[in-house]
């Protein structure tokens, strides 16, 4: 995946703290701090030196920054080599470069996920007990 | 039809020879019209209405960015100036002294240039911020360190005082040339850019005293699309620079209307 550097329409800088619900229909490039939430229809680029405290939806995404929330992408997610993720993940294609952070589940698959609340962990069924069996 | 708006400093003896070319240029190319000099004390909105109810079409500003706002405020303020098929009259700038971004934009930078665009007379809608639902403003509006900017759902504050907050509607910056912006800054898609920028520190003398390159100046750090932002601030006044230079209370609406000026461009526009 690429997202093209020209292609950027939201600019959020590294002077710059956003607090709230930040909502877009284009593409995202954050090298500051935002606080709450990000969702954006367009693609996002989360640049290193980056702090995001805020669940984070996008339809592709490339992460080389700090994340604390979950982050829900709809096609391709690129965490890179400098990138600390502390939170679920869900998406359709995942690529993590080595020496990138990830603390939270991580469910990739290619189903449709527009319904699916975000980044909710797949129910794990435990095994029957030795009691419970005939 | 054309009337002629010529500032009150534009008398000065320094301006006398740009003057003169110019008013050898519009004889030439037989463009004459009504000539009004706006005075200390002069109503400029009840020339504006005399014009328009005489006939004129376009109106013109002889002078700087100060000028064409004064006439600009006056012209969109008129009643009537807005009918079905859109803006009724048309604004045209003659550059006369320093500070020319709306002439800049609407690629009229020298007096000869501004000439020709008017003798072809090629007009396009734009897009005016409104401030504070009372002013109006072109080119871009830059408002004091230490303010934040309000956004529908959120809002963004400045990590340090080096920064400034500019809200533009033309491509002042001149970044067309830039991939990262060439989306951005375009005065016909009904939004404007809130900038954020981090002044650069002068590399020699010489760039010190520099009249010329603006957007040098500045690095664009961050840029927020939007049609309508609120700046707040602690002080209650701040001074906003939009086109000239005006005294505001906070918090400031600023707000886009799409289409609202009718303008005169040359073949050089900045859009």
């Amino acid at each position: 995946m690429r997202i093209e550097e020209g292609e950027n329409e939201t600019i959020i800088g590294p002077s710059v703290k956003v607090d709230g619900d930040f909502i877009s229909d284009g593409n995202v490039l954050v090298q500051g701090m935002v606080n709450g939430s990000l969702r954006t229809k367009g693609n996002l680029r989360v640049e290193v030196g980056a702090k995001i405290k805020a669940s984070v939806e996008a339809a592709n995404a490339i992460i080389r920054g700090q994340i604390k929330g979950n982050v829900t992408i709809q096609e391709n997610l690129e965490i890179g080599e400098t990138a600390a993720v502390e939170g679920d993940i869900a998406t359709k294609v995942i690529s993590v470069a080595p020496g990138a952070v990830i603390n939270g589940h991580c469910l990739v698959s290619p189903a449709e996920r527009g319904n699916r609340p975000a980044a909710e962990p797949a129910v794990v069924q435990k095994p029957a007990s030795d009691r419970e069996r005939p | 039809m054309f009337a002629y708006f010529l500032d009150d400093w534009t008398a000065h003896k320094r301006y006398s020879r740009e003057v003169d070319s110019l008013d050898l240029l519009l004889t030439q190319h037989g463009i004459i019209g009504r000539r009004i000099r706006l005075g200390r004390l002069h109503d400029l909105d009840a020339s504006v209405r005399d014009c328009a109810v005489s006939g004129v079409k376009t109106f013109v500003a002889i002078g700087n960015d100060a000028t064409a706002s004064k006439l600009l405020n006056s012209l969109l303020k008129m009643d009537g100036y807005q009918s079905d098929k859109g803006p009724t009259a048309a604004l045209a700038v003659l550059p006369i002294g320093d500070e020319q971004k709306i002439a800049a934009c609407l690629g009229s930078n020298t007096v000869p240039e501004a000439v020709q665009t008017l003798v072809e007379h090629r007009t396009e809608s734009i897009d005016v911020g409104k401030l504070n639902n009372r002013h109006y403003f072109m080119t871009m509006a830059t408002f004091p360190p230490k303010v934040s900017l309000g956004f529908l759902s959120y809002t963004v504050s400045l990590m340090d005082d080096e920064h400034q907050v500019h809200i533009c509607n033309t491509n002042v910056f001149n970044l067309k040339s830039d991939v990262r912006y060439q989306k951005s800054f375009n005065p016909q898609d009904g939004m404007f850019e809130a900038v954020i920028t981090r002044r650069l520190p002068a590399a020699d003398w010489k760039q010190l005293f520099a009249k010329e390159k603006f957007s040098s100046n500045f690095q664009i750090e961050s840029v927020f699309p939007h049609q309508r932002i609120t700046v707040l601030s602690r002080e209650k006044t701040i001074s906003v620079m939009a086109d000239a230079e005006k005294q505001l209370s906070t918090p400031v609406e600023v707000e886009v209307e799409p289409q609202k000026l009718l303008v005169v461009v040359g073949a050089k526009n900045n859009f």
